[in-house]
């Protein structure tokens, strides 16, 4: 992973269509804007983890997955 | 009384108290907008949410403070308003939101919860959302123990 340090207004570019810049920085909070082209996803990690665990978790609805969970209430 | 077919419960038949309607959706899932609660003894204290629109599509469900007994939802000022509830107090469990963490059962290790983006269930309303929450420090896969396959049989031979 490159890390760089950035202060308010700078930017990072990033290939040769998307832009990165700094637009505010308010305690542990910092407002980014992004230019890219719209075909560039652009997407919170956060989200990204959600979509990944509810597919897996709606793959894996079963009778035995069933009784499996419940051997965590279950046992000793 | 509402129907449906679904393929892990069969033929359905349900309140439309126990619908919950998601304004947006799931993550991975943002057109299923409509699910029906079911709870069995047999299967307490799992929570399963069977979409009402896609017969195949259903979670496995644990209450989040069954999953921690110390669990603390901690939703951003828009997630407070898009679940239609007072900006300026905490949500009281049981009372204004039910708050359940999707469960994932794997093949090769312990089944896991989703603590950082749990469903978030207005009481009154119905109305639910799974809030992301990623400054809370909960995982998205808190590890439940004994939900390895294998340890049915180890536990049975106990």
């Amino acid at each position: 992973m490159l890390i760089i340090r950035r202060r308010v207004g700078e930017s990072i570019l990033i290939g040769e269509d998307i832009e990165v810049q700094i637009t505010e920085i308010t305690g542990n909070r910092i407002k980014i804007g992004i230019s890219a082209p719209s075909h560039v996803l652009i997407l919170r990690k956060e989200i990204r983890l959600a979509e990944q665990e509810n597919l897996a978790a709606a793959r894996g609805v079963s009778p035995e997955a069933v009784h499996l969970l419940l051997q965590h209430f279950r046992s000793p | 009384m509402p129907q449906a077919e679904t393929v892990n419960f069969g033929h359905l038949e349900y309140d439309d108290h126990a619908v919950i309607e998601f304004p947006r959706g799931l993550p991975a899932f943002e057109n299923e907008r409509r699910f029906v609660i079911i709870e069995q003894d047999s299967t307490r204290p799992i929570v399963f949410l069977q979409s009402l629109s896609r017969p195949d599509l259903s979670f496995m469900a644990l209450p989040a403070n069954s999953v921690d007994p110390g669990y603390k939802l901690m939703p951003a000022s828009e997630d407070l308003e898009d679940l239609g509830l007072a900006a300026d107090r905490e949500p009281c469990e049981g009372k204004d939101v039910v708050t359940l963490a999707l469960v994932t059962v794997w093949d090769n290790r312990d089944a896991t919860a989703n603590l950082m983006a749990p469903v978030v269930v207005n009481v009154a309303t119905r109305h639910a959302f799974q809030v992301v929450q990623p400054w809370s420090g909960y995982s998205h896969q808190h590890r439940l123990g004994a939900c390895r396959p294998g340890t049915a049989e180890q536990a049975a031979a106990l």
